[in-house]
């Protein structure tokens, strides 16, 4: 890491802080910091330590959770697919995810339970992931990553396919449920469920954070990375598997959030550069920060009506996009 | 002589090839000299190159390196030992050219630990070695191509290995950066760094090989002193046109096509 990384990672750290703050004090009721506080400790009113406890803080610890991972497994897709248009569903897990979820919650009728969604989505996307991997391996001895993008694009189709015909199916509630998923959402966040996040994202990134160096030569080239002492195999499917399982969680815990995983690396990569080492917890940090302030817009901007997520975060980030592209190209 | 490499009847067989991309070669390459690889299109060239850095299977045969098998090597003491130049290397996002040369400690470092005091003077070296480090803080991808290619060479010599070994280091360079890049590793081996390099340039080969391999359609045609191996009548058949010998001042031929 760069001597002004460490300053840096702890400037961001205080940014997603605020992030954090405003999340949990801003909503139906609006709270200053010392409520917030009373809350937490267990004093003040009843109604108030409820909001904050069981519903704001559960609710912004899986926003940044899922901001982290998506953003964490953007900048790995990147570096090995050597694309940085490269983003966490690349590999067809949000296909997999959202059919996983949609059968349940079509299927499964009365009996669809956020958990029983959730754990659906999570098999969908693993499945997908499983699928998209066999196919690149059985097409070579190497894991080529031109084949694993193809393989990633059919098997989203195919899911997109299976999407189609349950929803062809499915009652009005179901379908309205159904593409309320799809649309993404944080509003059924639940300890357990952040935990799982947490469970997820904390080994995943000591691991990827362990092959910051090996992506950094990753990115130059697999040739060029194995003559700097890089075990590339072993490499990819460690970085592949990782950065796919924290797609999956993401999905499985709000849905399908797009931009994120796409706009949070690309510009962590233009403001600082190409070095994983610190470009992985940048990304988690800012990740983490940029869902935090969108989920708070979507519950807040046209309150008591809930804005879907995913919307927010691309009604938010292609214009971000654009301006980046076009600082780039000037 | 002391050996660098040990090639011992190897074939390498391409998936789905007719025939081997490497027939059957066996090849001693001298530690501490300057080995160049030659061969028309096709010959074998960059798979044997491949070979011996253990990045394709063998079909058949066994390579030493270094006096060791080469699949005993594990990667990181690899790249400790030999540092590479590939061909045709693309930055996917943007890097300085420091950043670039200090990736050569990576096989020192390993996943964790911090560019030390012996790191930093490796990195500096290998910068002024190869003349790049007036362009420290530029990205890669704003350099030209001999500049580019020297900023290369300077990661493998990061590395700080015993052999050095490139894949057509100067195809895309002008004559000054092609004459400049040679130098360089002209004075590499006088230093005693084992180098090896595949060219199409005969020339190049016969005023700056101590031996030169001579492949085609994977086999080797001959091995030896640039003088010896590079006959007229060798190349006319190798690479099916004839050319002259011009002897200059060095004594070492250039090698030109005949109109």
């Amino acid at each position: 890491m760069t001597r002004r990384g460490a300053p840096l990672l702890v400037l961001l750290t205080l940014v997603m802080l605020a992030a954090f703050a405003l999340s949990i004090r801003v909503g139906s009721v609006t709270l200053d910091l010392r409520a917030v506080l009373t809350a937490l400790t267990g004093h003040g009113d009843a109604a108030t330590a409820a909001i904050v406890r069981d519903l704001r803080l559960p609710r912004a610890t899986a926003a940044a959770l899922v901001g982290a991972a998506l953003a964490v497994s953007g900048v790995t897709f990147q570096a090995l697919l050597r694309n940085a248009l490269a983003e966490p569903y690349v590999l067809g897990v949000s296909g997999g995810a959202a059919l996983g979820a949609v059968a349940a919650i079509v299927l499964g009728g009365l009996t669809a339970s956020p958990t029983s969604i959730s754990a659906a989505a999570f098999a969908g996307a693993a499945a997908s992931i499983a699928l998209v991997l066999r196919v690149a391996a059985g097409v070579g001895p190497t894991l080529d990553t031109r084949v694993l993008l193809l393989a990633g694009v059919v098997v989203g189709a195919f899911a997109n396919a299976g999407i189609f015909l349950i929803l062809s199916i499915a009652d009005v509630a179901a379908f309205r449920s159904a593409t309320g998923w799809m649309m993404g959402s944080l509003s059924g966040s639940t300890w357990a469920g952040a935990g799982t996040l947490a469970a997820y994202l904390v080994p995943t990134l000591v691991v990827l954070l362990a092959l910051a160096r090996p992506l950094n030569a990753l990115a130059i080239g697999e040739d060029t990375a194995a003559y700097l002492g890089v075990s590339v195999e072993r490499t990819k499917w460690l970085a592949f598997g990782a950065a796919s399982l924290l797609a999956a969680a993401a999905v499985a815990a709000a849905g399908i959030i797009g931009f994120v995983g796409l706009i949070v690396p690309h510009a962590a990569r233009l403001a600082w550069g190409s070095d994983h080492r610190f470009l992985l917890p940048a990304s988690a940090l800012l990740g983490a920060t940029f869902v935090l302030v969108t989920d708070t817009a979507a519950r807040t901007v046209v309150a008591p009506t809930e804005l879907p997520l995913g919307a927010v975060t691309a009604i938010v980030g292609v214009p971000l996009f654009v301006a980046l592209l076009r600082r780039r190209r000037s | 002589m002391t050996v660098a490499w040990l090639c011992d009847s190897v074939t390498v067989r391409y998936p789905g090839g007719r025939a081997p991309a490497v027939d059957n070669v066996s090849l001693a390459i001298a530690e501490g000299a300057c080995t160049i690889i030659l061969g028309p299109n096709g010959s074998g060239k960059s798979t044997l190159l491949r070979a011996l850095l253990g990045r394709v299977p063998l079909a058949s045969g066994a390579i030493t390196c270094l006096g060791a098998p080469l699949a005993s090597w594990q990667r990181p003491a690899l790249a400790r030992a030999v540092g590479v130049v590939p061909q045709g290397e693309h930055e996917t996002f943007p890097l300085t050219t420091r950043a670039l040369v200090a990736m050569g400690r990576y096989p020192h470092l390993g996943p964790w630990r911090r560019e030390g005091a012996e790191d930093l003077a490796a990195i500096d070296n290998a910068m002024a070695r190869c003349d790049v480090t007036q362009f420290a803080e530029r990205m890669v991808d704003t350099l030209s191509g001999g500049e580019g290619q020297r900023a290369r060479i300077a990661r493998a010599l990061a590395q700080e290995p015993r052999a050095l070994v490139l894949d057509e280091p100067t195809a895309s360079l002008d004559l000054k950066h092609e004459m400049e890049v040679l130098a360089l590793l002209r004075s590499l081996a006088a230093s005693g760094t084992t180098i090896v390099l595949v060219t199409h340039n005969l020339s190049v080969a016969a005023q700056y090989a101590d031996r030169v391999v001579l492949l085609d359609h994977g086999s080797l045609v001959a091995e030896g002193p640039p003088a010896v191996v590079l006959s007229p009548s060798r190349v006319r058949e190798v690479f099916g046109w004839p050319v002259e010998l011009i002897h200059g001042e060095t004594g070492a031929p250039y090698i030109v096509p005949v109109r």
